[in-house]
């Protein structure tokens, strides 16, 4: 125990050693002119470059490094996001339809056309918010659900007819599609007959396939019926067609996400050891 | 009274904007923004909950020597010193930050539009709202090289900005053209509307010059912020945390992915059952289309596009619709009061 | 097998007879052309002679709407047939009929195309917009003819004021829709307290949710319950919340720790008083621990990163991952079989599916996150539910299948009732 214990001090060592000669190299890069900057943004550099090999070193498992910057991540994200919403939208949403003297104070635009009874109600989400925060009063915690509720109905509400019509009656709409496009008699058929994608055959075959494969994926969701017999066929090739739409998106997202690989390699090698 | 007046609250506030769905007048849009700015407002309280929860569980891991103690100390650290940034009062009006780029592309607007004005607005019918004669010309064009050299100033005086090499010739050259767009305007002495021989050679002149200055604004791109401690969002130190700790740690999250399909897809390829297969062949066909392999190349292109196009479709439709559903029956359970774990028991 | 080949093709065969009986009604292509206009062939007219004004301009409110519209009409100029006299059409605005031609304001012009005119004049809501719209002031409408060098304009139109409107009637599909299915529910919740058992089909993920706690159990490991990147505003996360409620008590009866790291502080809020409901549930109210429900970070790589430090150190018995999931999903899941867990995993990111299907022991596809909560509780409120959503499917079989059909009888009826804006 003790043992890896100097093992994992003396890692630390060199791993900090070699960091440092590097920001030494990126802050030398150009010492006739402004070196100062160049000391700064070889920091900045050496430190970016750091986190992201503490980051990969997950693949060999979990060690100090990665918790190093797993938690330096946590927090700082963390007060980022609490910042920006700070200034974004308390300052920046809710503090211009206040009063002249409080926008002042935080030096923005004081919104001039809101009538004041639209002022007022700005009052209520402050109330509800600080209504939230009495749950870390335990006697009076219970009241923090009601901007819970708030919100929590205001999705409900908010959702219930926007996806019926998006996710539901829109979807219906576009399955009513005409099994055979323009459609010019069997003579037709069969004389212009051919594989191609643009083809008439493989378009009623397509149309076929899509409208099959709505059908059967719906019987696969159905939940109060037996999946036996003729059913049952359907929903197999229901979580058929699943499964080939799931390998499908699979394979497409593999090129994106390999070129985000290239993207940190090219800042390893190029922005901050300069080799490529 | 305790779970009485939450259980009230979700249904009229989920009947309200299922109504306000079907009502298109102003107010009831109106009321909608409203609503949904309220829960961005509530949602900046619940964060502050957030960062107590995670400054609680962190100081608990410290006090009771958790492994991981001295870990929480770094997210403590760093969670302080970026709220101590990021709350920094702005130390002057606020309203007045502007970055390098921005005064960059308000000088190279200013070119453009005064080359714009004199080449192509004052030869607009006159009753086209664009259209502008030769005397408001004449008053634009000192007003464009006021604006430059207003910029040109900030550029040369302010220190939120850290020079680059050439950045005092561009920025001469910046001058000297706006010196020029004011000069330009004795040329149209005695020039009239109906005088497009005299006006279209001008504002070739003006075009030119404008070139010239837009040209030398975009040079000076080697310039960068620098204004430490401003304070909010544009602190210096917030800045530089985001940029050179936050983004490449996002980044290199991100790209871990690339290791990960990858054993992913051994993980699917070991699994050796029929819908498994199913997924790993439909997924090498496609990626397959980005790979060249001689007189099969045209077939699996081909393959491919159909995949994705159709067993995707009618799979992605079923989805959506079960999904709709979902969605239309989890809000009516939650709206009628019949979902209600998440209101707490007493 | 043989039999099962044999069912399909017949069902394949059948559904072709389906396509095929329309086309036997189905005439012959459709032949009503786009005539090219030659008229578009316009050239300078010679004598600066105003073409004839349109006539008959009439305005309307545009329906449901929010008052910020108004459709103007009109007939064609009399000198519209003559090769370049008219280019296109101007549409002017004012308050006063009678103003002088310096105060009506161009509101937009139209391109001749040889039929029937119109256009809609429309602005912004608000009075602070350079746009705004006057809602409920007398607006009057003139139409000009534009020829090369000069333009004939019409007389103006009647007065006409826009107006919010009470109902949009495009939706009223949609509301059907809303009643149906709430009668749906209240029916069939009715029918379940009657005491009628209503069947449902096993769900494997669901299924492996309580012996995933026994296991966690006998290993004497927590469970990991992860709620995704969904806010509260996210139903599928409220869903989540529901299925982490029957969870909760499970975990409280067997005395399992539980995690549930949490990426939004509304859903941290929401996630604690769920958590804490099921402990109460269960009887066991001070066994609730304060840090099992945790706040990590709004950052969505920060919070994966912290989740994956997680499995690594706590190696939970059981991972569950239910709600909104984006490119974390892989990161997440991957490194839970990795540990050794066992992974239920559930979302309706369609994009996402591929990899918890992959990476996870069981995964809930869509439709089956929200059905998950009705299957660990069985309560026959919540099984009335599951059976509306049935009989709504059923619905949409059926429709899609009238459908079919209805593209021959009436082509146009059945995309006037789906389609709304």
């Amino acid at each position: 125990m003790a043992n890896s214990k100097n093992l994992m001090r003396i890692i630390s060592a060199a791993v900090a050693l070699a960091f440092v000669i590097s920001w030494i190299f990126k802050s030398m890069n150009g010492m006739e002119d402004t070196t100062w900057l160049n000391v700064r943004q070889g920091a900045l550099v050496t430190i970016a470059a750091f986190l992201t090999l503490s980051i990969y070193s997950f693949l060999y498992g979990d060690n100090p490094f990665y918790r190093f910057a797993e938690h330096l991540f946590v927090g700082v994200s963390a007060a980022y996001w609490m910042s920006l919403g700070f200034w974004s939208t308390i300052v920046g949403n809710l503090v211009p339809r206040t009063h002249p003297a409080i926008a002042d104070f935080f030096q923005i635009a004081y919104s001039q056309d809101i009538p004041t009874y639209l002022r007022l109600i700005m009052i209520i989400p402050v109330v509800l918010g600080i209504l939230l925060l009495l749950r870390l009063v335990p006697k009076v915690s219970w009241i923090s659900r009601w901007p819970l509720a708030f919100i929590i109905g205001t999705t409900a509400g908010l959702n219930l007819p926007r996806y019926l019509q998006s996710d539901f009656i829109q979807q219906i709409n576009n399955t009513f599609i005409t099994m055979l496009p323009a459609w010019e008699g069997f003579g037709s058929f069969f004389s212009n007959f051919s594989f191609s994608a643009s083809g008439q055959f493989a378009m009623i075959m397509s149309n076929i396939v899509i409208f099959v494969g709505v059908v059967c994926g719906l019987v696969y969701f159905f939940f109060s019926k037996e999946h036996r017999g003729w059913f049952g066929v359907a929903s197999r090739i229901g979580i058929w067609v699943l499964m080939i739409t799931f390998g499908a998106s699979f394979g497409y997202t593999v090129m994106g996400r390999i070129s985000l690989l290239v993207g940190r390699i090219t800042f390893l090698f190029h922005d901050w050891l300069n080799i490529l | 009274m305790k779970r009485q007046f939450p259980l009230l609250l979700v249904f009229l506030s989920g009947v309200f904007m299922v109504i306000q769905y079907f009502v298109p007048a102003g107010f009831s849009e109106k009321a909608y923004e409203f609503l949904i700015d309220w829960t961005i407002i509530i949602g900046i309280f619940a964060l502050a909950l957030g960062i107590w929860s995670l400054v609680r569980v962190s100081y608990h891991k410290i006090k009771t020597g958790h492994p991981d103690a001295k870990y929480s100390m770094v997210t403590l650290a760093g969670l302080a010193l970026m709220l101590f940034f990021g709350f920094q009062f702005p130390g002057y009006d606020y309203k007045e930050v502007y970055r390098a780029s921005q005064a960059r592309d308000y000088i190279a607007t200013n070119f453009n539009n005064a080359g714009a004005a004199a080449t192509e607005k004052v030869f607009l019918p006159e009753n086209d709202t664009l259209s502008i004669d030769v005397a408001t010309l004449r008053a634009e064009l000192p007003q464009f090289a006021d604006s430059v050299e207003h910029w040109v100033e900030l550029f040369q005086t302010s220190d939120w900005f850290e020079g680059a090499d050439n950045e005092a010739e561009d920025l001469a050259a910046v001058t000297a053209a706006a010196e020029e767009l004011r000069a330009m305007v004795a040329q149209y002495d005695g020039v009239s509307r109906a005088d497009t021989a005299t006006l279209t050679a001008l504002g070739a002149q003006i075009s030119g010059i404008s070139e010239r200055g837009a040209e030398a604004a975009n040079r000076l791109d080697g310039i960068t912020d620098v204004y430490p401690f401003t304070g909010g969002l544009e602190s210096y130190m917030f800045r530089a945390f985001f940029e050179h700790i936050m983004i490449p740690i996002q980044a290199t999250m991100f790209s871990l992915l690339a290791f990960y399909i990858a054993s992913a897809a051994y993980r699917a390829f070991r699994a050796r059952n029929l819908l498994s297969t199913v997924l790993l062949i439909a997924a090498f066909i496609v990626m397959a289309r980005v790979l060249e392999m001689g007189p099969l190349t045209d077939l699996v292109n081909k393959l491919s596009a159909w995949v994705l196009l159709v067993p995707n479709l009618a799979a992605k439709r079923a989805i959506w619709i079960g999904v709709g559903l979902g969605i239309v029956a989890t809000s009516l359970k939650v709206i009628l009061g019949i979902e209600r774990s998440y209101l707490g028991r007493d | 097998m043989q039999k099962l080949v044999q069912r399909a093709a017949i069902f394949f065969l059948a559904l072709l007879c389906i396509g095929i009986t329309p086309l036997l009604a189905q005439s012959g292509a459709d032949t009503s052309g786009s005539a090219m206009d030659d008229m578009a062939q316009a050239t300078m007219a010679d004598l600066p002679v105003p073409p004839a004004p349109p006539t008959n301009v009439t305005v309307q409110d545009r329906s449901n709407d929010n008052g910020t519209g108004v459709i103007v009409r009109w007939t064609a100029s009399a000198d519209e047939g003559a090769a370049g006299k008219v280019l296109m059409y101007k549409v002017y605005r004012s308050l006063v009929s009678d103003a002088p031609f310096d105060q009506w304001v161009e509101r937009g012009q139209v391109q001749i195309n040889g039929g029937e005119y119109s256009y809609v004049d429309e602005g912004a809501r608000d009075k602070d917009k350079s746009d705004y719209f006057p809602k409920g002031v007398d607006l009057f409408y003139r139409v000009a003819a534009v020829s090369a060098d000069t333009f004939g304009l019409s007389a103006s139109s009647d007065p006409v004021q826009s107006a919010d409107e009470w109902y949009n009637t495009t939706r009223t599909t949609v509301l059907v829709f809303v009643l149906v299915f709430f009668g749906f529910t209240l029916y069939f919740i009715n029918v379940a307290k009657t005491g009628k058992s209503l069947y449902v089909r096993p769900l494997a993920g669901i299924e492996a949710v309580d012996e995933a706690i026994g296991r966690a159990t006998e290993m004497g490991k927590p469970i990991l319950y992860v709620l995704g990147l969904g806010t509260a505003s996210d139903i599928a996360t409220i869903a989540s919340f529901s299925v982490l409620g029957r969870v909760a008590k499970k975990v409280a009866e067997y005395q399992t720790p539980i995690l549930v790291p949490c990426y939004d502080p509304i859903v941290l809020t929401v996630a604690e008083e769920t958590v804490k409901t099921g402990y109460s549930d269960a009887g066991r109210p001070d066994d609730y621990k304060d840090d099992s429900v945790y706040f990590v970070t709004q950052s969505q790589f920060a919070y994966v990163a912290a989740v994956n430090g997680t499995m690594l150190r706590e190696l939970p018995a059981t991972n569950i991952y239910l709600g909104k999931f984006y490119a974390e999903s892989l990161l997440l899941a991957e490194t839970g079989a990795v540990t050794g867990s066992i992974q239920i995993s559930g979302t309706d990111e369609i994009a996402q599916l591929p990899f918890f299907v992959v990476a996870c022991d069981y995964t809930l596809i869509g439709e089956e996150l929200y059905a998950a909560s009705v299957y660990l509780n069985r309560e026959p409120i919540l099984m009335g539910t599951l059976k509306a959503q049935d009989y709504a499917k059923a619905f949409v079989l059926f429709s899609i299948a009238v459908g079919l059909l209805g593209r021959v009888v009436a082509p146009d009826l059945l995309h006037t009732i789906f389609n709304i804006k």
